[in-house]
């Protein structure tokens, strides 16, 4: 057992915050794929931080903090209802996979990912109950996989630098 | 690489299932030739029906916003929304049976349909 982190909860504030920033950069990038509700998800980052350095709990109560935030800040009511099923639904998803010691951080960023497009997608058929979405889902499913693949890999190189950092118990 | 077999396994399963599921699709999606249909959904609900042989404009109000459908030489496309990510303009033309066009902040679901969809072919006794 490592021991207890000091200054927890200014961490997690600072991961917040991190989300946010990130969140808002992302809004800037524009992905040449047409297919409604494209993204990089790059404020999954800190949620995968987040569930390896404080646990799957505090993963998930960032994950749907950050959907709240978000879309108060730079959407509507809207975007409140899909960001905050994905976020749900991926950080759950999240938080059991990492409990399985053969699986990797990358994969599971990955199905992250992957259980973002899918919650989503839950919202959106029980809003427009069409079943041309069904069409475009595969296509969010291999992209997320690919993004969250790749920003898994990020992860795992700069969260052992970080718990060093914390368990050390830095003055802030 | 023993380390990682549980990793590539769902990576692998994930990539299958989403492949097939993008084949099974394409062949849905076929140029049958016959009459076919425009259906524009808004919130769920049949906003109107449009022939695709007639050339038209479309302008699709609603409370979640103002959407333009145009439709020429067989092809759809949406051509002008209010909303802000204009990723339904962007979508390009639809043509073939099953094909749709989303615009998720304004609630617009454009489907085509074979116009014979619901049809029975016959009933034996």
């Amino acid at each position: 057992m490592q021991s207890p982190i000091k200054y927890k909860t200014a961490y997690i504030g600072v991961l917040v915050a991190f989300s946010l920033i990130l969140s808002y950069i992302e809004s800037f990038i524009v992905i040449p794929i047409p297919i409604p509700g494209i993204k990089i998800g790059l404020s999954n980052l800190c949620v995968v931080v987040c569930l390896y350095l404080f646990g799957p709990l505090y993963g998930i109560m960032l994950s749907v903090v950050k959907a709240l935030l978000c879309s108060l800040l730079f959407g509507n009511f809207n975007v409140l209802m899909y960001s905050l099923m994905g976020a749900l639904l991926s950080s759950i998803a999240m938080a059991l996979l990492m409990r399985i010691k053969s699986i990797h951080m990358p994969v599971v960023s990955a199905c992250g990912g992957v259980f973002h497009n899918i919650g989503q997608f839950i919202v959106a058929y029980i809003i427009l109950r069409s079943k041309g979405l069904l069409y475009y889902l595969p296509f969010l499913i291999i992209f997320g996989l690919l993004t969250g693949l790749i920003l898994g890999i990020v992860c795992n190189l700069i969260i052992p630098p970080i718990k060093k950092i914390i368990h050390k118990g830095v003055e802030l | 690489m023993k380390k990682y077999i549980a990793d590539i396994l769902i990576i692998t399963i994930i990539l299958i299932t989403s492949l097939f599921w993008i084949i099974y699709n394409k062949s849905f999606c076929k140029d049958t030739s016959g009459s076919k249909e425009v259906n524009v959904y808004v919130d769920g609900d049949l906003y109107g029906t449009y022939s695709i042989d007639t050339d038209d404009d479309i302008d699709i109000d609603s409370k979640y916003g103002h959407n333009r459908l145009s439709i020429k030489d067989n092809k759809v496309r949406m051509t002008d929304s209010d909303c802000d990510n204009n990723s339904c303009i962007n979508m390009g033309e639809i043509s073939y049976s099953y094909e749709s066009i989303i615009c998720i902040p304004n609630r617009v679901v454009v489907e085509i349909s074979d116009g014979n969809k619901e049809s029975i072919d016959a009933i034996a006794y």
